[in-house]
C-alpha cells in the first residue's frame, strides 16, 4: 500500500516537472539573474554567442502581459530568442539595485528613468560589445519581434542600416 | 506517525506544484485548430460547431485585451490630465475609463459563456487561455471538387476579408514602427497608446477573418469527404 502510494506521487512528481518544463521552454530566453550585472550578463551572453535584450516592464501594462503571454511563447520568437538571445526584466518602478550597462550602481527605476522610458515595454538590444544596438518602444507582434530579432543577431545594425529601413526593405 | 507527516508534506508538494505550475499546461492546450480537433471526440457536425466556437474564443480573447488597453489608457490619461490641469481633458478621460471598466465586465463575461459553450461542445475543458490566434493563409485555399456554390462565395466573400485585415495589420505594424522611431527620437505628442492599440485591433480583424475563412476550408472538407485535420494543416 505505501509503495503503491509513492509510486503514484512519484508518476505525479515527475509528470508536473515535464509539464512544467514544457511550459516554461516557450520562452527560456528570460533569464533572471542574481546581481543583475548588465555588463556581466552582456559578456555572458556574448560568451554564448548570444545579445543581451532588456525589457523593461511595469505591473499593470497590458502591453507587456500581452508580449509575455501571446508573443515570447510564439514558436518563431522562442526559437530565435531562445537561439540567439537572453532577456532581462527590469521593473520601471523597482527599487532593486542593478549594475548598468555603463557600470554605473542605481536603482531600477532610476536606471529606467536615465533611459527615458516613459511608456512600457520597451525593449533594449545590446551589441555583444556592450553598445546599445536597437530600441523598441512598445508592443512588437510576433513577425516585428522576430524581425527584431534578426535585424541583432544577422548583425545588420552594425552597417547603420535603421530598423525601420531594414522592415521596409524587407516587406 | 512519522509515514504520515511525510505523506502530508509529499501531497502538499505535489498540490503546490499543481498550483505554480498550471493545469493543464501550454504544451498540452489546443492553441491550434488542428491540434483542437485532434483532441476532440465526435462526429464532423460536432467538430464545425466546436471550430465555429473555438474561432469565436480566439477573437474574443484579443477582444478582452483591446478593452483592457482601452480601459488602461484612459485611467493612465486621466491621471495625466490631473496633473496637467486640464479639467475638461480629465473628466473625459475618468468617464471613458468608467465605460470601458462596464465593457470590460461584459466582454470577459461573454469570454466565460464562449468558454463554457466550446467546453460543452468539445468535452475539452478550456481553463486556460488562447494565444496563438488563426493565421491566414497566404494565398487563397483551393476549392475542392464537389463544393457547393454557397460555400464557395462564402470562400471568395471572407478571402477578401482577409486581404483587408492583412493590409490593415500591415498599416498598423508601420504606424506604430514609425512612431515609436519618433517617439524614442523625443519628438512629443506621439500617442503610442493609441498606436499599440491600432495594432490589437488590426490583430482582431486578423483573428476574426481568419477564422471565418478557416471555418469555411472546414466545412468544404466535410462536404468533400476530405478528413477536417488534413484541410486545416493544409493552410
Amino acid at each position: 500500500m505505501r509503495k503503491t502510494f509513492y509510486g503514484f506521487l512519484v508518476v505525479l512528481v515527475a509528470g508536473f516537472v515535464f509539464i512544467n518544463s514544457a511550459n516554461t521552454r516557450a520562452a527560456e530566453f528570460i533569464v533572471e539573474p542574481l546581481d543583475y550585472d548588465f555588463p556581466g550578463e552582456i559578456s555572458a551572453a556574448a560568451d554564448d554567442g548570444k545579445n543581451l535584450v532588456i525589457m523593461f516592464h511595469q505591473n499593470g501594462c497590458p502591453y507587456c502581459d500581452k508580449m509575455v503571454k501571446r508573443v515570447f511563447p510564439h514558436p518563431d520568437v522562442s526559437s530565435l530568442y531562445g537561439e540567439k538571445f537572453a532577456m532581462i526584466k527590469v521593473n520601471v518602478k523597482g527599487d532593486l539595485d542593478v549594475i548598468t550597462p555603463t557600470g554605473e550602481t542605481k536603482a531600477e527605476k532610476d536606471f529606467s528613468s536615465e533611459s527615458l522610458v516613459r511608456a512600457t515595454p520597451v525593449f533594449i538590444f545590446y551589441a555583444k560589445d556592450g553598445k546599445t544596438a536597437l530600441r523598441l518602444t512598445g508592443y512588437q507582434d510576433p513577425e516585428m519581434f522576430v524581425a527584431a530579432g534578426k535585424y541583432i543577431s544577422e548583425g545588420v545594425f552594425e552597417d547603420g542600416t535603421s530598423f525601420i529601413n531594414y522592415v521596409r526593405n524587407a516587406d | 506517525m512519522k509515514i504520515e507527516i511525510k505523506k502530508i508534506i509529499l501531497a502538499m508538494a505535489v498540490v503546490a506544484s499543481m498550483i505554480f505550475n498550471g493545469v493543464p499546461a501550454l504544451a498540452e492546450m489546443p492553441q491550434t485548430d488542428v491540434d483542437f480537433i485532434n483532441q476532440m471526440g465526435g462526429n464532423d457536425a460536432d467538430k464545425i460547431a466546436a471550430l465555429e466556437e473555438y474561432y469565436n474564443l480566439h477573437v474574443s480573447e484579443l477582444e478582452v485585451q483591446l478593452i483592457t488597453e482601452q480601459n488602461t489608457g484612459a485611467l493612465l490619461g486621466a491621471r495625466r490630465a490631473e496633473r496637467e490641469g486640464d479639467v475638461v481633458e480629465a473628466k473625459r478621460l475618468n468617464d471613458m475609463y468608467e465605460s470601458t471598466k462596464a465593457s470590460k465586465e461584459k466582454m470577459v463575461e461573454e469570454n466565460r459563456q464562449i468558454r463554457k459553450n466550446l467546453g460543452v461542445i468539445s468535452k475539452i475543458e478550456f481553463s486556460f487561455n488562447l494565444v496563438m490566434a488563426p493565421e491566414a493563409p497566404q494565398d487563397m485555399p483551393p476549392v475542392p471538387a464537389g463544393a457547393d456554390d454557397t460555400l464557395k462565395e462564402q470562400l471568395a466573400s471572407v478571402w477578401q476579408d482577409v486581404l483587408l485585415a492583412k493590409k490593415n495589420l500591415k498599416f498598423a505594424r508601420f504606424d506604430m514602427l514609425e512612431g515609436q522611431e519618433k517617439y524614442n527620437n523625443g519628438v512629443k505628442n506621439i500617442r503610442i497608446g493609441d498606436l499599440m492599440r491600432a495594432v490589437t485591433t488590426a490583430e482582431i480583424a486578423i483573428a476574426r477573418s481568419a477564422g471565418d475563412l478557416r471555418l469555411v476550408v472546414a466545412r468544404m472538407a466535410v462536404a468533400s469527404g476530405q478528413p477536417l485535420a488534413d484541410a486545416l494543416s493544409g493552410l
